[in-house]
């Protein structure tokens, strides 16, 4: 059980090696990011997300609009050195403090470009796990509100991941004190 | 994408069912009376997290506990991982049209 949670929290890391520069790569996954999103399955309005923005500057949001004037922010740009790394907190849905990082590294391979994509920090959600049940206003009602408000699969999804990583944690460490 | 484990928790009982279960086991008929549910209530909102392996039971004497299956995390760890293909299957796809 150990060693399934061990494998659980490790990063997710994915590589693409796709026919363009690194400059055209990093341009079409930040400020062409709307363009190719799958939004219809991958986003907090589903069916009623009209676009989404990566604001290209350290600070910078990454916003979903929604049809009706609605916002929902997947997260804020933590590095931003064009066109060979972008970096981003990652919470579509979800609670700012259940959010995990994502990086994109772009190398040049000869006339293409390879795209490596990591998605790290699901220990995280457990130390949150861990402060939720100290007491403090972070608990599980919470971080699950936030995406009841809207029954998307992809909210449903994500903010579900953060409750079971929250479980799970709780459970692991429960069974290493017994 | 609803026959997904974590689809399962898209219910507010199933979810606050699932709050307890993290706490400590649970018998059927505590979660019952924890929740304010009949326990035949109770008892088919397990059956519906155990068949997505978000729950296991295991026998205590003459009751049965349930408690968070980690099979579970698992799965979603893989979900999140295939939300990453596609994205990234959408994104590379996106260089291979001259319109794009």
């Amino acid at each position: 059980m150990t060693a399934a949670h061990t494998r659980s929290f490790t990063p997710i890391v994915k590589q693409v090696t796709i026919r363009a520069t690194p400059e055209e790569a990093f341009r079409r996954f930040t400020s062409e990011l709307a363009s190719w999103w799958p939004l219809r399955s991958h986003s907090v309005g589903q069916a009623e997300a009209e676009t989404v923005v990566m604001e290209g500057r350290v600070g910078g949001r990454i916003v979903e609009y929604i049809r009706g004037g609605q916002e929902a922010v997947w997260g804020t740009i933590t590095a931003w050195d064009p066109p060979r790394r972008v970096a981003f907190t990652w919470h579509p849905g979800r609670a700012p403090e259940t959010a995990q990082d994502v990086e994109l590294v772009f190398t040049a391979a000869g006339a293409r470009t390879s795209v490596r994509l990591t998605h790290r920090g699901f220990e995280r959600l457990g130390a949150l796990g861990k402060k939720a049940r100290r007491g403090y206003p972070i608990g599980w009602s919470y971080v699950l509100g936030l995406y009841t408000r809207r029954r998307g699969p992809f909210m449903l999804l994500m903010g579900g991941l953060t409750a079971l990583i929250l479980a799970f944690r709780r459970d692991t460490r429960s069974e290493a004190t017994a | 994408m609803t026959n997904v484990p974590i689809a399962a928790l898209a219910d507010p009982t199933r979810r606050r069912l699932f709050d307890r279960l993290r706490r400590r086991p649970y018998a059927v008929g505590e979660l019952a009376r924890a929740l304010g549910v009949s326990q035949p209530a109770v008892s088919q909102h397990l059956a519906v997290l155990r068949r997505a392996r978000l729950v296991r039971s295991r026998a205590d004497g003459a009751r049965r506990l349930y408690q968070p299956d980690p099979a579970g995390i698992a799965a979603l760890r893989e979900y999140v991982d295939r939300m990453w293909d596609d994205v990234l299957t959408a994104y590379a796809q996106s260089f291979e049209e001259p319109s794009a």
